[in-house]
């Protein structure tokens, strides 16, 4: 080989190893199941608030369309801004972990927080089906776990070449922290956070009606194999929940686990096929012995089948009405 | 298998490191069984097709070398032809057929079955009738040897969508004995290189940007139809020519040398030299094939005029069944005779500045890819009646943003060629940069090419 060329693709090499210790190293630790730019828009509103919370929820879509802030803040007479719902879609406990670290300055007053968790949020394999290998799942998969799951041709040659390659296998998460280091105070303020409940809205469209009543017999099952498919217990979700509960601790707060109710027919269907995963839940109870679980069945805030806007998440009267519980509970742990 | 999907730069890798590890007759074996799993992927029924007209026309085409008879040569391409035109227009024929008898109140043909189009049936297809024809012209050796005549067909770097590469060019490389250099590395990286930015940084942004514009071409004003015309003109000449430049590169990592098919086509001052500069070895095949055993211009004006709009509209028919791609062989071909004729008669006393002819030249061209990219013949009028009532002039006004896009990529477009023209001096300009500045310029291009990546979007020609 002639010598100049020798020279610049030993620099290629050097440069491109330089790309890969960052993709391997920091980039990947911005992986998430949530998109990016929904926490990122998220941590933005955060920076910019200047009331501190006593109250903080975290957790997925479920409650984002879940929990109205304002509504129980209300019902317990605390100023509006006292609790606060800082959830994101898809998040696991280490979307969540990853939020409360950030605003870790913020949350630090906060008396309750409130760590929403279900089954499919400790699946490793969660949104395979939607998304072919999410940035979350592909950092920590290893090879042998790209070339046994189950894919097409196509996939699983990306998810190889990813493992060789970290800035291909991160090349999403590159492209929103990308787009996130380039949008201005403008930009993050264009899309509202909250709706008037103080549920976050985002990008995440929460209905005032029963979006797919008639058909929740239907949809159940597909929610539900959605979230369980390929079932594999994560353990870096548990050490995440770890991590997020001592900090809790740590900061003064009272940790509770919060698991939310589903529409019938999702946890008829849950129980019939995938109950030999509640393991998870006799996991959490001996993992977190000091730490409250609420289970908040649907009873407990008299829903009906048109509060389920699909299968999964509330409608705007739904979570009106699971504001009640939520407050009853709130009321005993803020004492008078 | 796209060139810029991961599937492809496995089979590349193994490709290259068994070729690398192989000597002589076995480097061909490598390179077929790399093509039969390149076009495999495309399903086993196309590869049984393609398998099968590859056989028929080897053993064919060594009885044409034989005997020299035109009556086997026309039949080995009406069966070429014939294989061409059930998969590809069929359908069309069918439906315009029935339109007829329709018309006419006669009862309707039964509908064939639905049929696909197998991957590169165009190219291969036209690359066997070049290839059957000169054998029995004896202008070319017969190949005797079927591994040989199977990669000079099946090569990957060629097969989906050119460039259409002739016997005399390819055979004699595959016969010799196949070898690499460093040089051969070089180069074929930096095509590699510039398909790869061609197509996904680009082509691939701009085709986000053009498709909703042809989609909703009812609403367009006169001033987004010649920029929707504009880009597309980009977009197409970059997806095509990013796989153009990907084959070549990807030939000389082999050794092997493809045909260029685009130089830097909207530069050309008329039709006439367009057509040297798109898609040459498509207007070369049209040429040698088609227009000059039509008679070529070695016959009366009105004559070759017509040959001239017979070639041309055969090579729009060729782009696909369709009356869209119909009208624009006959505008290309009127184009042409326009030229032509021009030429003859004004075009000796009086001539446009270049630089005019070159804007001018570009303007008809744009006209011709809104009837090429109009979903139906209706669209492509309306798109021409707004893009010639210069009576919204003012509509430009509100373009600004798309206007910049389009210089911007006649910037690129001349840097392009600036480029090619002056390789060997911005070769050794670039050597004198210290190797950690091209070593930063090289990872920041990859760099570049991975982030804009997103699921792999065929090319446009991949359909013809």
């Amino acid at each position: 080989m002639k010598k100049y060329m020798k020279s610049g693709i030993c620099f290629f090499v050097v440069w491109f190893l330089l790309l890969e210790i960052i993709s391997r190293r920091f980039i990947v630790n911005h992986a998430f199941f949530s998109t990016y730019d929904e926490i990122d828009r998220l941590n933005y509103a955060f920076s910019r608030r200047t009331i501190v919370p006593e109250v903080v929820y975290l957790g997925s879509s479920k409650t984002q369309a879940d929990v109205a802030t304002i509504t129980i803040a209300s019902n317990l007479g605390l100023p509006l801004e006292a609790v606060l719902n800082a959830s994101v879609a898809a998040a696991s406990p280490r979307e969540m972990l990853y939020i409360y670290t950030i605003n870790e300055q913020l949350f630090r007053s906060a008396r309750v927080v409130y760590i929403n968790v279900d089954l499919w949020m400790f699946n490793k394999h969660f949104q395979m089906a939607e998304k072919n290998g999410p940035p979350a799942w592909r950092r920590s998969a290893g090879l042998m776990e790209r070339i046994e799951f189950s894919s097409d041709l196509t996939t699983k040659a990306d998810w190889i070449l990813g493992w060789a390659i970290a800035t291909w296998d991160q090349r999403a998460t590159w492209r929103s922290l990308w787009r996130s280091w380039l949008r201005n105070p403008w930009t993050h303020n264009v899309a509202p956070v909250y709706d008037c409940f103080g549920r976050p809205v985002q990008d995440y469209l929460i209905g005032e009606h029963p979006f797919l009543s008639q058909m929740l017999e239907e949809e159940a099952p597909q929610i539900v194999n959605s979230h369980m498919q390929s079932y594999a217990f994560n353990s870096d979700a548990l050490l995440a929940l770890e991590a997020l509960v001592f900090l809790v601790r740590a900061n003064g707060a009272e940790p509770v686990l919060l698991k939310m109710p589903a529409a019938p027919q999702y946890m008829e269907y849950q129980r019939a096929n995938f109950s030999a995963f509640d393991f998870v839940w006799q996991k959490l109870s001996a993992r977190f012995p000091g730490v409250d679980i609420l289970d908040l069945p649907s009873e407990a805030a008299q829903l009906e089948r048109d509060d389920w806007w699909d299968a999964y998440h509330l409608t705007r009267v739904g979570a009106m009405k699971m504001a009640i519980p939520l407050a009853e509970d709130l009321r005993k742990r803020l004492g008078p | 298998m796209l060139f810029q999907t991961p599937e492809f730069a496995i089979l590349l890798a193994v490709t290259l490191l068994l070729f690398n590890l192989t000597k002589n007759k076995a480097r061909l074996r490598v390179l077929l069984v790399g093509s039969l799993v390149f076009y495999g992927f495309s399903g086993p029924i196309d590869t049984l097709i393609f398998l099968a007209v590859i056989l028929t026309t080897f053993i064919l085409t060594k009885e044409l070398h034989k005997t020299g008879s035109k009556p086997l040569l026309v039949g080995l391409l009406v069966l070429l032809f014939s294989n061409l035109g059930i998969f590809k227009y069929g359908g069309f024929l069918y439906d315009n057929v029935n339109l007829v008898i329709g018309s006419l109140g006669l009862p309707l043909l039964t509908r064939p079955p639905e049929l696909w189009l197998p991957l590169g049936i165009s190219f291969y297809t036209f690359q066997l009738v070049a290839y059957s024809v000169d054998v029995q012209k004896g202008s070319i050796e017969c190949s005797q040897d079927l591994t040989e005549f199977m990669v000079y067909i099946m090569f990957f770097g060629q097969l989906v969508a050119g460039p259409i590469m002739r016997g005399r060019d390819f055979l004699p490389q595959l016969r010799s004995t196949l070898h690499t250099n460093w040089d051969d590395v070089r180069e074929g990286a930096f095509y590699i290189i510039r398909g790869l930015v061609k197509k996904i940084i680009l082509a691939d942004a701009l085709s986000s940007l053009v498709a909703p514009m042809f989609e909703n071409s009812g609403t367009l004003d006169h001033a987004s139809a010649w920029l929707a015309a504009y880009l597309f003109a980009f977009q197409i000449y970059l997806d095509f020519s990013a796989y153009t430049d990907m084959g070549i590169g990807l030939g000389r990592l082999f050794g092997l040398r493809l045909s260029a098919n685009f130089i830097t086509p909207y530069l050309t001052s008329n039709p006439s030299e367009f057509w040297k500069h798109w898609h040459v070895t498509l207007s070369t095949w049209l040429r040698d094939y088609l227009y000059i055993p039509l008679g070529g211009n070695r016959c009366s004006p009105s004559r070759s005029n017509l040959n001239l709009l017979l070639t041309m509209l055969l090579g729009g028919l060729w782009h696909g069944a369709s009356w869209t791609f119909l009208l624009w062989g006959a505008y290309q071909g009127f184009l042409l005779i326009a030229h032509k004729e021009w030429t003859r008669t004004v075009g000796r006393s009086y001539s446009i500045p270049r630089g005019w002819s070159v804007f001018l030249n570009f303007q008809a061209m744009a006209l011709g890819w809104m009837i090429f990219r109009a979903g139906s013949l209706r669209d492509a009028l309306r798109l021409w009646a707004q893009a010639l009532d210069f009576s919204q002039l003012s509509t430009w006004g509100s373009q600004l943003p798309l206007l910049i896009a389009v210089v911007g990529l006649y910037t690129l477009h001349l840097a392009e060629r600036h480029i090619d023209d002056n390789r060997l001096a911005i070769g050794d300009r670039w050597r004198r940069v210290p190797a950690p500045v091209r070593g930063l310029v090289y990872a920041i291009v990859i760099f570049v090419v991975i982030l804009s990546f997103r699921p792999a979007q065929p090319f446009i020609y991949f359909r013809f």
